[in-house]
């Protein structure tokens, strides 16, 4: 198997008595998009910091996979000095990191941040979302292989939220990603792994897909033309449902004890009290719900 | 754009030349006139007292200059220093500079080299208002006293700002860094005066420098100060990059 990008082996971070990390494990593998969730406080800054090198661990160790240089953090506030301007900031990443690269690339790192049009207004007037763009702007600027964004989206609009998912997608086409995000939806959306912590602790951390998959409750939901209630009665009366409920506009939560057995069955009671189907289809596991489920048990061992 | 361009930048555009130029400049003009007009100016504040002045010579005009330099000019230098190299003020600015700078020297020896050049400029500047004064209003000065005292000074200003790095290196806050450094600062020349063993060894020494040569000391006499503020300048930045590397941003 191929090194990580980055890895953390049995990582520890504490503050005076306050165990921000705790035996962490992390595994970042290249051209991944690797999302971190977790409540506020779970350690995600930290452990973003520890593998950017800005902390030290209090026990393990951190490996990276690429050049140190390679790699590109940006921190969940980003400030600048003030009476510089947004070219100037995208510059300077640029000439500190990788001067080879063209001067062009200033300007083709703001516009894919959304700057071009501010790109010599001073970041002293800057809003939050555009100091958040502007972090973006520098971070990519020297196309590193490893980029890391703690909570990049979170000072945005839904339309900046969007745009920066977009983008963080299209980044993704040639380096490798880390970024923490207390927007679920967000992680779902761009992310391919997912690391969830909660109290320092890594509770699970895959392929989005597997994490999803393995947790599909035996919930489907059936819809059809109003009214709903003969089918309820019909299906809640069938020994493979085990709870019926009516989600409103035809629609009906259908908890079973077999799949097998709702996926040959469903149709036929359909048909014998004589509904018109509309659809069937499998409760879809979001993000959300299975991080809630993670995260709302007792504290792991 | 580099490190020593953003700090020349953060120079010019943040008005900080100016409280630099200003703080050695108004008293290199000011201190020749007060000492050649002292008696007159005393007369007219006096309110009939009659107080006699020394005669004024150049060792008094840059006495003057020099007196005010060393505590204004050098307090302004050194809180325009700290706000350059106490960078990790602001965590999320020193997240960028770190996680970019192949070394914090990349980022520490031109913050150092920008502001002990803009410190000794503004001085040199003083300096010559006070020289044209003096000559103008008193007398000749020497210039090769003029030129050695400058040198000395732009170590003692290189030995100042070192200082602020190593203080940055301890303390996090702009605050934190200057107060740190005037306090070295202050004491360096009272242990110079209780212990005169030290006196010509201390980078204090180098402050009066251009007043003694002016009253023909040599200037071989600063050699051993010279060497000192160099070598303590050299171990503040060495200090300093090891502080700030055990640092956690």
């Amino acid at each position: 198997m191929a090194e990580p990008v980055a890895r953390t082996e049995s990582i520890r971070k504490v503050y005076g008595s306050t165990v921000a990390l705790d035996d962490v494990h992390l595994r970042v593998e290249a051209g991944s998009v690797y999302g971190l969730v977790g409540p506020n406080g779970a350690g995600k800054s930290t452990l973003i910091g520890l593998v950017a090198g800005l902390r030290r661990p209090t026990a393990g160790s951190v490996h990276l996979g690429v050049q140190r240089r390679r790699m590109s953090v940006m921190p969940d506030t980003p400030r600048f000095d003030t009476w510089l301007t947004a070219a100037e900031v995208v510059d300077l990443a640029r000439t500190m990191v990788a001067p080879e690269l063209p001067a062009s690339s200033v300007a083709e790192a703001l516009a894919q941040a959304g700057l071009a049009d501010v790109a010599n207004r001073r970041v002293g007037g800057f809003s939050r979302g555009m100091l958040q763009r502007l972090g973006i702007a520098a971070t990519i600027v020297s196309e590193p292989e490893l980029l890391m964004f703690d909570e990049p989206a979170s000072a945005l609009d839904p339309l900046g939220r969007y745009e920066v998912l977009e983008l963080i997608g299209r980044l993704a086409q040639r380096s490798t990603i880390l970024f923490s995000s207390h927007i679920l939806a967000d992680v779902q959306r761009v992310c391919d792994t997912v690391g969830v912590l909660r109290e320092g602790r890594l509770l699970y951390q895959g392929p989005l897909d597997t994490l999803l998959s393995e947790r599909v409750q035996h919930v489907y939901v059936v819809r059809v033309r109003e009214p709903v209630e003969p089918l309820a009665q019909a299906l809640a009366g069938q020994p493979w449902v085990r709870e019926t409920s009516p989600l409103g506009h035809g629609r009906l939560r259908i908890e079973v004890t077999s799949v097998a057995e709702a996926e040959a069955r469903v149709a036929g009671v359909v048909d014998s009290v004589g509904a018109r189907l509309i659809s069937f289809e499998p409760e879809a596991a979001d993000l959300e719900s299975v991080f809630l489920e993670l995260t709302s048990g007792e504290r792991p061992a | 754009m580099t490190i020593w361009r953003l700090e020349l930048i953060r120079l010019f555009r943040t008005l900080r030349w100016a409280g630099l130029l200003a703080s050695y400049l108004a008293f290199g003009i000011l201190g020749p006139l007060i000492t050649r007009y002292q008696e007159e100016i005393f007369r007219s504040v006096g309110g009939g007292l009659t107080i006699q002045a020394p005669p004024p010579t150049p060792g008094l005009a840059f006495t003057a200059y020099l007196g005010n330099a060393s505590q204004i000019g050098v307090i302004v230098t050194v809180f325009i220093a700290a706000g350059s190299l106490a960078f990790d003020a602001k965590p999320e600015w020193a997240a960028f500079l770190r996680t970019r700078a192949r070394s914090l020297g990349d980022l520490v020896v031109p913050k150092v080299a920008v502001m002990t050049a803009a410190a000794s400029a503004s001085f040199a500047l003083g300096t010559v208002a006070a020289w044209v004064g003096t000559t103008l209003l008193i007398d000749d000065v020497p210039a090769g006293a003029m030129l050695a005292g400058t040198l000395a000074w732009t170590l003692y200003l290189a030995f100042a700002v070192s200082v602020v790095a190593l203080a940055a290196g301890l303390s996090r806050s702009v605050v934190g860094a200057a107060g740190l450094t005037v306090v070295v600062l202050l004491v360096l020349p009272v242990v110079a005066e209780v212990f005169p063993a030290v006196r010509q060894w201390a980078p204090s020494t180098l402050v009066g420098a251009i007043v003694e040569m002016v009253d023909g000391r040599s200037a071989t006499d600063f050699a051993r100060a010279a060497a000192v503020s160099v070598g303590l300048s050299a171990g503040a930045l060495w200090g300093s990059m090891r502080l700030l590397a055990r640092r956690e941003v």
